[in-house]
């Protein structure tokens, strides 16, 4: 082949992938202390936009279930296709990566899941595993491109744990939605939340139930594309 | 006898209040003085000083971002391992520390990949 025929057919390649090139997924950390939620979260959007037997994680009461991070590629939220779309958001699609995060803490401690009735050795090996997961998740935050910091409605907002991960994520110019969880129980206060943290758009949801979830993902077309 | 430290105040028996601090003052520090004996305001004036800047100096000197205070028992520093790439690991508090190299060298190799 001639050199100039190489020419031609690398520049015919490289108009070809700059006028078709596939819009990257945006990676979206689902971030948040310890039982919060996040993984039912997770499973909630994978159920309503991929597939309703696939679950990214196992939730359970006891602190710290997720202990690495998973990542669930190639998520297309489509609000049109779901009869969720919201006159208010031009954009009603968006390609995402959901990363389900390990709970962060400040203490982690074996004893708290004994409580729980797991043998020492066993609670010892988590407790381990939990610290290793709460860097992880830090260390994801440099390849994230948005936050949804997840909070329980029914516990103080005001932790040292989320006004960490929020100045830190206003610091490194990460978008961010707080999203109140759990607003199905009956002490559930997700307007506390709004006013621990007023600089920051606050949308009550409950992972579990379902309510509430078409205002998150109509805020999260908004303002992760 | 417990005098505060702040303001001297004594007080003769120790109050459910003065668990929360001085009720006078608000003051933390309380000195027991054993009966007879008593302290001059410089001595006072002394205490207080060594007492303040033992905290300053121990808020300022915290470098870990990880402490491991015993098997299956760890306190996270989450602000240190969020802003800052090295993982430095207190063991105890006896000011024992071991710094986490690769987290160290990783630093080194995505700085020159920019």
């Amino acid at each position: 082949m001639s050199t100039s025929k190489r020419v031609r057919r690398i520049l015919s390649r490289l108009i070809l992938s700059i006028l078709f090139r596939k819009k990257k997924a945006v990676k979206i950390g689902i971030y948040g202390p310890p039982n919060a939620g996040k993984t039912t979260l997770a499973n909630r959007i994978i159920h309503t936009f991929v597939d309703e037997n696939e679950d990214v994680g196992v939730s359970t009461e006891i602190p710290h279930e997720t202990r690495h991070v998973i990542r669930r590629a190639g998520i297309l939220i489509d609000l049109k296709r779901h009869g969720r779309s919201n006159p208010k958001v031009s954009r009603a699609k968006l390609m995402l990566d959901v990363v389900d995060t390990p709970g962060l803490a400040t203490k982690i401690d074996f004893r708290d899941f004994m409580a729980y009735g797991l043998p020492e050795d066993e609670a010892k090996r988590r407790a381990k595993e939990a610290t290793e997961g709460v860097i992880e998740a830090i260390k994801w935050l440099d390849d994230i491109d948005g936050v949804i910091l997840l909070m329980d409605s029914t516990e103080d907002p005001y932790t040292q744990t989320n006004v960490v991960i929020i100045g830190n994520m206003e610091a490194r110019g990460i978008p961010i939605i707080i999203a109140a969880n759990k607003i199905d129980l009956p002490d559930a206060a997700p307007q506390r939340i709004k006013n621990a943290f007023p600089q920051h758009r606050v949308v009550p949801v409950s992972a579990l139930k379902g309510e509430n979830m078409e205002v998150l993902y109509a805020e999260m077309a908004k303002v992760f594309r | 006898m417990h005098k505060c430290l702040r303001c001297g105040k004594k007080f003769e028996h120790i109050s459910e209040e003065m668990l929360n601090g001085c009720p006078e003052c608000g003051g933390r520090f309380f000195l027991y003085i054993r009966d007879g004996t008593d302290l001059s305001a410089t001595e006072l004036v002394d205490r207080l000083k060594i007492e303040e800047s033992d905290e300053a100096i121990s808020q300022d000197e915290r470098i870990e971002s990880l402490r491991i205070i015993g098997t299956g028992i760890y306190e996270l520093n989450l602000d240190a391992l969020m802003s800052k790439k090295e993982i430095v690991m207190g063991l105890k508090e006896n000011g024992t520390y071991a710094i986490h190299l690769p987290s160290l060298f990783g630093k080194k190799r995505s700085q020159r990949k920019r």
